[in-house]
């Protein structure tokens, strides 16, 4: 049977790993051709394969979210290669500053000492806003750029988090960047919902991804630290990629402008 | 192909018509067994008997979901008839104290005069909150109970409305109660997590159902609906696929919330 994305043309940032991987996964056997943007060459090669292998479409490019060339590259690239854009995903994100590099002396949850805000650096700051806030922005603009002039409609999924929500000491920058893609989401459907894209969000809660893994590291010692979920686990990235392709597809025709949480009952909203 | 609900066993409140019937003919697509809580008995009767033709398993219950030996009656009889219960709907709802019997002297629609909070009698507010707010505190209750005791997780997907987030003049009572439905999905996800029972709700915006008719008749729900980022009202599938979103295993790990499915109202 035909899949729910048929034929149409999908962007995944940070599509290399931990979610965006997964929703690239599933909206390529689902139908859609799939390009990955990540600055994670060797996870974005490796998914695209993985999806050229199963009979599906998809593209790499190494890009990075927060410069707008290389944005304007990978929507480039992929309606050169695949004739249009229907979706963009922006999966891409950072937990704190040099979280790509993987060092250690600036994470957050093995040093909260350092990620206080009075002892936080501007530059880390600056960093987490460009990639999580202003990439989000620049990737959802020129997907609704490319769009509109496509004049077929679409649809944009941003990823907040439940950080939106809650604020934690030492993630000051990343809950303000996500609080920011909620905001942006609504800003961003209001626009262009007469153009016929709709926009909307996930925020999901303790995700088992590469990134959360940094978190359990950080507390081999403590308790079960999710408790507090009234699920009472962790979610699969697969379960988080059901609610991205849920806002994708045509199921969701008259949602717009929302933030969906996928958090196990975590967060408030 | 097995459809997303093949084998549980729902019952949906007010599926005898609007949102609640496409919601119950969904989920009859879907595999599931359907059963009707309505007072309509005319058109739950017809939609059971929809489901019943298409070779599906439905059963028409006379509800009125504010009487708790009603909501008691309807989950025994499913259980009963099918032999378990998977998930609760509850889309029963009026925008007024007397829209069962389509009393237009009382619609606040076509009299908003008579709708305001200074000449809107108790009784009036009574009857929406008994029936928006207690109905679906009952439904989901006892649901839940049934769940529980059957020890195999569920999910319940209340209805809540746009008015919950904006408050409308002549509907006060209506948008108190929406709002109040908000708050108890979000009690009731964190009280039955634990158990495997997820708890959602989606808020309407304007929809073409029964419920908006006078509405309609005024031009007031095109003039809101055109003035929405997506520029239109929706029909009642819209709506319907997002209850089986959240009914279905797609939503795993998704409790607790509210989703507006109102084409970009400015809200939550």
């Amino acid at each position: 049977m035909a899949g729910e994305l048929e034929g149409k043309v999908s962007i995944v940032t940070g599509g290399g790993s931990g979610m965006g991987r997964s929703t690239a996964l599933m909206f390529a056997r689902e139908g859609s051709a799939v390009a990955i943007a990540d600055v994670n060459d060797e996870g974005g090669e490796q998914v695209a394969a993985q999806i050229e292998d199963s009979g599906g479409n998809a593209l790499f490019m190494h890009t990075d979210v927060s410069s707008e060339q290389d944005v304007l590259n990978v929507v480039a690239e992929t309606a050169a290669k695949f004739g249009r854009l229907d979706s963009m995903v922006t999966a891409a994100g950072i937990s704190y500053a040099r979280y790509v590099e993987g060092d250690d002396e600036t994470d957050p949850f093995l040093h909260p000492e350092l990620a206080t805000n009075l002892n936080k650096p501007t530059e880390a700051w600056q960093k987490v806003i460009d990639v999580n806030l202003t990439g989000v922005m620049l990737c959802a603009r020129e997907a609704a750029r490319q769009m509109v002039n496509e004049g077929h409609g679409g649809t944009i999924v941003n990823f907040a988090s439940i950080n939106a929500y809650n604020p934690s000491p030492i993630l000051t920058d990343y809950s303000v960047s996500k609080a920011g893609v909620v905001m942006l989401t609504r800003c961003f459907a209001v626009e262009f919902g007469p153009h016929g894209i709709r926009v909307n969000a996930v925020a999901p809660g303790p995700i088992e991804t590469p990134m959360l893994a940094r978190v359990h590291r950080a507390q081999v010692s403590g308790g079960d630290p999710w408790g507090n979920v009234p699920l009472q686990r962790t979610a699969q990235p697969e379960e988080v990629a059901e609610a991205v392709l849920f806002l994708t597809s045509d199921r969701s025709s008259y949602v717009t402008g929302k933030t969906l949480g996928v958090d196990g009952g975590i967060s408030t909203v």
